[in-house]
């Protein structure tokens, strides 16, 4: 159920667009208002949350420790996965943000009975990494729509996600792998009774959007049908990009269902699981430093508590204590 | 081709364990069972891995014929782990009577073509006489987990107990 | 009369209803996999809510009126207080790459003890009171209405939760499970839900110190029984000093070690250690236990408990504190201490009197691990070894689950154990180091009733034990932690007979030549040491 909720909505919010741009012919609200609207609400939205975030205050030093701690001089500590100093959190934190180290760390392949055999995870570490970076290209790569002129590092970037020049236009690798990567974390989910299990409307609903954007992106570039003017598209971006909007004739519908997707994927950031880019950075078990007992680290909110105090456990126990000869304070 | 039941079951023996293994699997829910049948390393997949292990072992030693003797420590692997499952304890062991039907389904057809009923009948029995044995090692297990239930209070406290001359070695040792 | 079901139709129906959803709370209690309730007389010492008699199996759970009000409040309060807790619960992608890294997973085969989906028990209730999304859009954003079943499944699925941190080691997050679980008890226990084992401790710790309720005089008696045994086996009379002012070195350890078998082998073991180093060191009736059942009920009891540490070491007037092989107690020590009662600036940075080394790594909160203080000993060779003794023990080491995840101790208990043992061996790689399983019964999972629980949580650690019993011939695990010395022996008794387990220091001793001692023919758990009684 969850799957075909979470499809039927982005195929629903496709056919709006063809609706409303298409035959009603609104591309003002689609290519201006919509646009602006999405990336008013990622910037509250994102900001909001992080502040939010940033407002608990972290009460304790948790870090979860994944090496050999800083203890007696002679014994090797583990600088990364177990860090003592703040560029030992950086490197921690490095590893995770950019390699994804913490879910590479179950994908060692096994020898298991003299047969090799890979966990599944390896695979989720893989197209996980894929997805990332591939999407992060692609987002690099269209700023050439927002920009005049071109940097040098997003034609280089072109250039080099063109590389292998089949085709015509050329396709991009990226292109592909991502599309790949995505069908394959929807496939997981779908398949694997334990992911099925687990996983909710919130879950599909990203995958599909961004399949959306994907799809329709390819479906432009590459299928004459749906190609559209790029040098019109350009002006619209530049439009946006410099605050003075304009919408050029000659843009196709299908360039308006990407746009709108792309949107959506925007607005519905702050509110789900999408946070997780922000929050990575946040996480205490992983960006504080295992020094808890070198350094006192200082919980804004420790209150006084009701505690058994000493002079009230020996009034307890004050006779027992002196016929065990036991030490008193006072006696009775 | 063969008249000799034992040769039919061997040529098919790599079949017949992986349909037994998976539907003894199933005897959990999808969500685990599927965990259970594809994580191949060993120790984190204790269940899965003593499951389709055994299950082999003991296929092979029905197909040979070995007395209890070689049989019980094959089926301790898999019945400990049933026996602190949370089964029933009809629903602990009935995994063993499934490789009789598994037989009837894949291979019926072929059995009676041949004449070979009798000869079944004579596994059929070996079958039985394996779900005796789990049953041995069954109540064994149980047995183990009460007596531990007690030798843990008296470990817990047994300091105190001895000072309180409320232990002794014997006690201790029963 | 029906008749007798097929073997298959049997086998279909299953422990746990296949087909339902998460999302639906009802638990069936499965005997053997959750504890009894807190006593009403343990709460009224603590000063906890609701205090009554009350039956998990019973329909009604005498909660009190407005217990939804509670809960929401306590949750409220607890996202303001806790970023850890905000974060885990909003940015979790459901990757499921924890989801079979659980070993109460793995054992039991129960989808809802998945980290994953133990998190989104409480993960629902939040996202359907506290966001946007899920009061607007409900059940499709993941949300759940809070009913008293899920009060129900909370008890039973964060009661199988032993706070072991191994699935926060796999989150691409380090989304720690063990915060969810601490959290969900605390809450739970705003409404008086919580059970006996944890709670009877606290309470027995809050009043006499210890879990177990000994009073000064009986908790002294006992260690001096030790002593007893110690010259039995040893020859060597020793004369420990309780509460007694102006010694160097405050000791506390698991007080389950001064009465529980075989910790009080490792008790010994650290009594005969300071005799023979000749440390300046006093043992506490009033902080007599290092083990922390608050951290298992919540920040509040566990500040209150560990409390008398620094007040004891302050009243004492000692320089700093030693601290003995436990787990959960390390977690509080390394991680908690020294922010919730800190600062000890009455204490100075730990200084060895025996080799002159300084402990750095615990200049603020000045509490030493004894096996940091053993390594540092046997390194400078202070201590005069004979490991032959251990000769009969071919031993393998379980990290325990808090001093690894929550610590990282990894290579001194190493080094202290092949120091005083020639033979040991590894479990397999991923079942070692941050990588442990648990034993199945940490955080007050150790009660009786749990016997079920504990034998499926602790199967992946005891399948390990098996196999390099099977391999290398391992009769010995050895553990630097107290629950481990309960709950291991049971769980080996089980899956892998003849395997016997011990703390650190008890072999430390059995190894430690004594000044004065007489033929050692037996161990400290006065059975004969094999090879050594020929020696007559």
């Amino acid at each position: 159920m969850a799957v075909w909720y979470s499809l039927l909505l982005v195929l629903g919010m496709s056919l709006f667009v063809y609706l409303g741009a298409g035959l009603l012919g609104l591309q003002a609200i689609f290519g201006i208002v919509v646009p602006y609207a999405a990336i008013l609400v990622f910037l509250i939205g994102f900001s909001m949350r992080i502040l939010g975030w940033a407002r608990s205050p972290v009460p304790f030093r948790i870090p979860t420790t994944a090496g050999q701690q800083k203890s007696l001089g002679w014994i090797k500590p583990s600088k990364v996965d177990s860090p003592y100093t703040t560029w030992g959190v950086v490197g921690r934190m490095a590893m995770e943000v950019l390699l994804f180290r913490s879910l590479f760390r179950n994908t060692k392949a096994e020898l298991t009975e003299g047969k090799l055999a890979y966990g599944s995870s390896k695979w989720l570490w893989l197209f996980g990494i894929l997805f990332h970076y591939t999407f992060l290209t692609i987002v690099i790569r269209h700023l050439r729509f927002f920009t005049e002129p071109v940097p040098f590092f997003v034609q280089a970037l072109d250039r080099v996600d063109g590389m292998l020049q089949i085709g015509s236009p050329v396709i991009y690798q990226t292109d592909v792998i991502l599309v790949a990567a995505l069908l394959f974390l929807l496939i997981r989910r779908l398949v694997n009774p334990q992911m099925r299990y687990l996983s909710l409307p919130a879950d599909y609903f990203p995958l599909f959007l961004i399949l959306g954007i994907a799809l329709t992106g390819i479906m432009m570039r590459y299928f004459a049908v749906f190609k559209v003017d790029l040098l019109s598209v350009k002006v619209l971006a530049m439009g946006l990009a410099t605050f003075n909007p304009t919408i050029p004739e000659g843009i196709g519908v299908m360039f308006y269902i990407h746009l709108f997707l792309f949107s959506a994927l925007l607005a519905y950031f702050p509110f789900s699981k999408l946070m997780h880019l922000g929050g990575v950075f946040l996480s205490p078990t992983r960006n504080l430093p295992n020094d808890s007992r070198m350094a006192r680290h200082v919980n804004p909110w420790n209150a006084p508590v009701k505690v058994h105090t000493y002079e009230h456990y020996e009034d307890d126990f004050r006779e027992k204590m002196i016929e065990a000869d036991l030490p008193v304070e006072k006696q009775a | 081709m063969t008249n000799d039941i034992f040769e039919l079951l061997k040529e098919n023996r790599g079949m017949l364990v992986d349909r037994w293994t998976t539907l003894t699997l199933q005897t959990y829910p999808n969500e685990s069972a599927r965990f259970y049948s594809k994580e191949k390393d060993q120790f984190h997949n204790p269940v899965g891995h003593a499951m389709s292990k055994g299950l082999a072992e003991i296929f092979e030693a029905m197909l040979v014929g070995r007395d209890i003797q070689q049989i019980r420590p094959m089926l301790d692997s898999m019945v400990r782990i049933r026996a602190v499952q949370g089964f029933a304890p009809s629903n602990s062991l009935a995994f063993l009577l499934f490789i009789k039907k598994i037989i009837r389904d894949e291979l019926g057809a072929e059995i009676q073509a041949k004449g070979l009923e009798q000869q079944l009948a004579a596994f059929e029995e070996r079958v039985d006489g394996t779900l005796l044995v789990a049953f041995d090692v069954y109540s064994q297990c149980r047995q183990t987990l009460s007596d531990i239930k007690n030798s843990e209070f008296i470990n817990r406290h047994v300091q105190l107990l001895k000072r309180a001359n409320m232990v002794s070695e014997e006690t201790r040792l029963s | 009369m029906s008749q007798a079901p097929k073997p298959e139709e049997l086998l279909r129906v299953s422990h746990i209803p296949p087909k339902k959803d998460w999302m639906d709370p009802r638990v069936d209690l499965v005997p053997g996999t959750w504890g009894y309730p807190g006593k009403a007389s343990s709460l009224e010492t603590l000063g906890l809510p609701n205090p009554r008699e009350w039956n998990p199996t019973d329909e009604d759970w005498k909660l009190p009126p407005n217990w939804k009000e509670i809960i929401h409040e306590g949750l409220k309060e607890r996202l303001e207080k806790y970023r850890s807790l905000k974060i885990f619960l909003d940015i979790c992608v459901r990757c499921g790459a924890c989801a079979d890294k659980c070993h109460f997973f793995i054992g039991s085969g129960d989808p809802k003890n998945m980290p994953v989906l133990r998190a989104e028990l409480l993960r629902s209730i939040y996202r359907q009171d506290f966001t946007m999304a899920g009061k607007i859009l409900g059940t499709f954003a993941g949300g759940r209405e809070l009913t008293e079943d899920v009060i129900k499944e909370w008890f039973y699925y964060f009661h199988q939760c032993t706070e072991c941190r191994r699935c926060s080691l796999y989150c691409p997050y380090g989304i720690d499970t063990a915060e969810v679980t601490i959290i969900v008890r605390e809450l739970l226990n705003l409404i008086g839900v919580n059970i006996d084992w944890i709670l009877g401790a606290a309470a027995n710790c809050y009043r006499t110190g210890n879990h177990l309720g000994l009073e000064p005089h009986t908790f002294k008696g006992n260690i001096e029984y030790l002593v007893d045994d110690i010259e039995e086996y040893v020859g060597v009379r020793l004369n420990p000093t309780f509460n007694r002012k102006g010694a160097e070195v405050l000791f506390i350890a698991p007080s389950g070690d001064v009465f529980a078998d075989p910790g009080i082998f490792t008790y010994m073991g650290y009594l005969m250690l300071f005799e023979h180093i000749g440390l300046d060191y006093t043992i506490s009736t009033y902080a007599s236990e290092g083990g922390n059942f608050g951290l298992f009920t919540s920040q509040e009891t566990m500040k209150r408990l560990n409390s008398k540490m620094y007040a004891e070491a302050k009243r004492l007037g000692v320089k700093w504190i030693l601290g003995g092989e436990c787990g959960h107690m390390w977690r509080v020590l390394h991680q908690y201490m020294d922010t919730m009662n800190g600062p000890a600036d009455f204490l100075e940075v730990p200084k060895s009197p025996i080799t002159g080394t300084v402990f750095d790594n615990a200049k603020s909160t000045k509490m030493v691990h004894i096996v940091e203080f053993m390594a540092d000993l046997i390194h400078h060779g202070k201590l005069k070894l004979n490991p032959s003794r251990n000769d009969y023990l071919r031993t393998t080491w379980h990290d325990s689950c808090n001093v690894s995840r929550g610590m990282g101790m990894f290579e001194e208990p190493r080094y202290v154990l092949k120091s005083v043992c020639n033979n040991f061996f590894e479990m397999p790689e991923n079942t070692i180091r941050e990588q442990t399983f648990c034993c199945g019964g940490g955080t007050g999972l150790n009660a009786g009733e749990f016997e079920y629980l504990r034998m499926m949580g602790g199967m992946p650690r005891a399948f390990a034990v098996k196999h390099v019993q099977e391999k290398h011939g391992v009769n010995r695990l050895v553990n630097v932690c107290a629950l481990d010395r309960a709950i291991l022996p049971p769980l080996m008794d089980y899956w892998a007979p003849e395997v016997s387990v011990s703390g650190l220091t008890e072999l430390v001793a059995n190894a430690l030549v004594m000044e004065g001692e007489h033929d050692r023919l037996t161990d400290l758990r006065g059975e004969d040491i094999p090879g050594m009684e020929g020696d007559e």
